[in-house]
């Protein structure tokens, strides 16, 4: 852990932590898998940045998306992937980890000013 | 973007399906309203009236499934077994760990899981009622009159020297409570179910009161006949004892939980999402 929490801060995985990012890979942690019109009203997103956001999310190897036909439209669905739940995963032990270290170090008496 | 942001989001998702009360509830609530006065069959208008609140119930089912794919999207919800190692659980992971264990799924856990709480629910309904003094009711069963004019016939409960014997006034009053420990049962478990949350208290609300209504029914034994009788009896009686009372409860509650849940998943999947606000 680094002296304080700012430069862990500043190593996170941009590719996770990024709020639209992060609320797409929150919503589709807690389901199998979710469809485009879903992750749109979820996410609140504008639905070319939600295409954007989802093909960065693909290429990262972090979500995996099928398209499928229903009453002759394309429907998207998106997952996460096996890489996407672990690496997920380890953001939030990250942020616990800052967090924690934050807090101890906003504990720490400060520096008595030099003479 | 805040954590309490991501916590509504895999909220919503998790129980996206379930959430969906003009899908589920609400129907159920019409169609349990519908069977009350059942014997009460010689006014056209009634009859009309029940039928009508049946054939809304199912219609209404079958058409909000199609709203609610059409208007939101759907989601494939996946069973989440309990995480081996609660310990590894971040407060920056609402809800629970990323990480997914082989499990059935939900819907699978959530029928399994409403049998056994119902289960249960009648079991300690028929023990609690097997610990009290049997208390006898016999009230009106005309069949000619309107359901609501038995609450002014009056009904008369006593202790008998044997149990009861099963008239139709006594089958009806115990369905009735046990459909309260049924009913009260499965919205105490929904709320558990959905984590305790403040925005499903509603369940809770719903849930206590039925629960306390099975409850006194089956111990009613225990407040009559040592010196006077308590005068809230009097004013619970009908719904202890008139089957359709119990069924106007029960589904007036799964009706504005149904309602309420529907409210909740329209405003979380309507408004501007942290992301965009985040932009």
């Amino acid at each position: 852990m680094s002296d304080t929490p700012f430069e862990a801060l500043a190593q996170l995985d941009r590719r996770l932590h990024e709020p639209a990012r992060l609320a797409i890979l929150a919503a589709l942690s807690a389901c199998e898998r979710a469809d485009f019109l879903f992750l749109l009203h979820i996410t609140g997103l504008a639905q070319a940045q939600l295409s954007a956001q989802l093909a960065n999310l693909e290429e990262a190897g972090l979500v995996e998306i099928e398209k499928r036909f229903v009453d002759k439209k394309t429907q998207t669905l998106a997952r996460l992937s096996n890489s996407g739940r672990q690496q997920l995963d380890g953001y939030w032990k990250e942020m616990e980890e800052l967090r924690e270290g934050a807090a101890a170090w906003r504990r720490q008496p400060p520096e008595p000013a030099p003479a | 973007m805040t954590a309490r942001d991501l916590d509504r989001i895999r909220f919503v998702t998790r129980h996206f399906t379930g959430l969906q009360g003009l899908r589920f509830a609400v129907p159920l609530g019409l169609i349990t309203l519908s069977g009350g006065g059942t014997t009460y069959f010689t006014n056209r208008w009634f009859l009309l009236l029940r039928a009508a609140l049946f054939a809304g119930g199912v219609l209404l089912a079958l058409a909000a499934s199609r709203y609610y794919r059409r208007t939101f999207g759907e989601v494939d919800t996946l069973g989440l077994a309990p995480v081996e190692a609660p310990e590894s659980l971040s407060i920056y992971s609402p809800g629970g760990a990323a990480t997914l264990l082989a499990a059935p799924p939900r819907e699978t856990l959530a029928l399994r899981r409403s049998l056994l709480l119902g289960g249960l629910a009648l079991a300690a309904y028929v023990v609690l009622r097997s610990l009290a003094p049997a208390v006898g009711f016999e009230a009106d069963e005309s069949l000619v009159e309107a359901p609501w004019h038995s609450l002014r016939a009056g009904v008369f409960y006593f202790l008998p020297l044997q149990e009861p014997s099963l008239t139709p006034t006594m089958v009806k009053a115990l369905f009735g409570q046990a459909l309260y420990a049924l009913c009260g049962a499965l919205a105490l478990g929904t709320w558990f179910a959905r984590g305790r949350r403040f925005s499903q208290v509603h369940y809770l609300a719903l849930g206590l009161p039925l629960l306390a209504l099975a409850a006194v029914g089956a111990s009613l034994g225990r407040f009559i006949g040592v010196g006077d009788d308590p005068a809230w009896i009097t004013w619970i009686l009908p719904a202890l004892v008139h089957l359709w009372v119990a069924l106007l409860l029960c589904g007036l509650a799964l009706i504005v939980a149904g309602l309420l849940d529907h409210r909740q998943l329209v405003r979380a999947l309507r408004r501007p999402g942290p992301a965009a606000a985040a932009r």
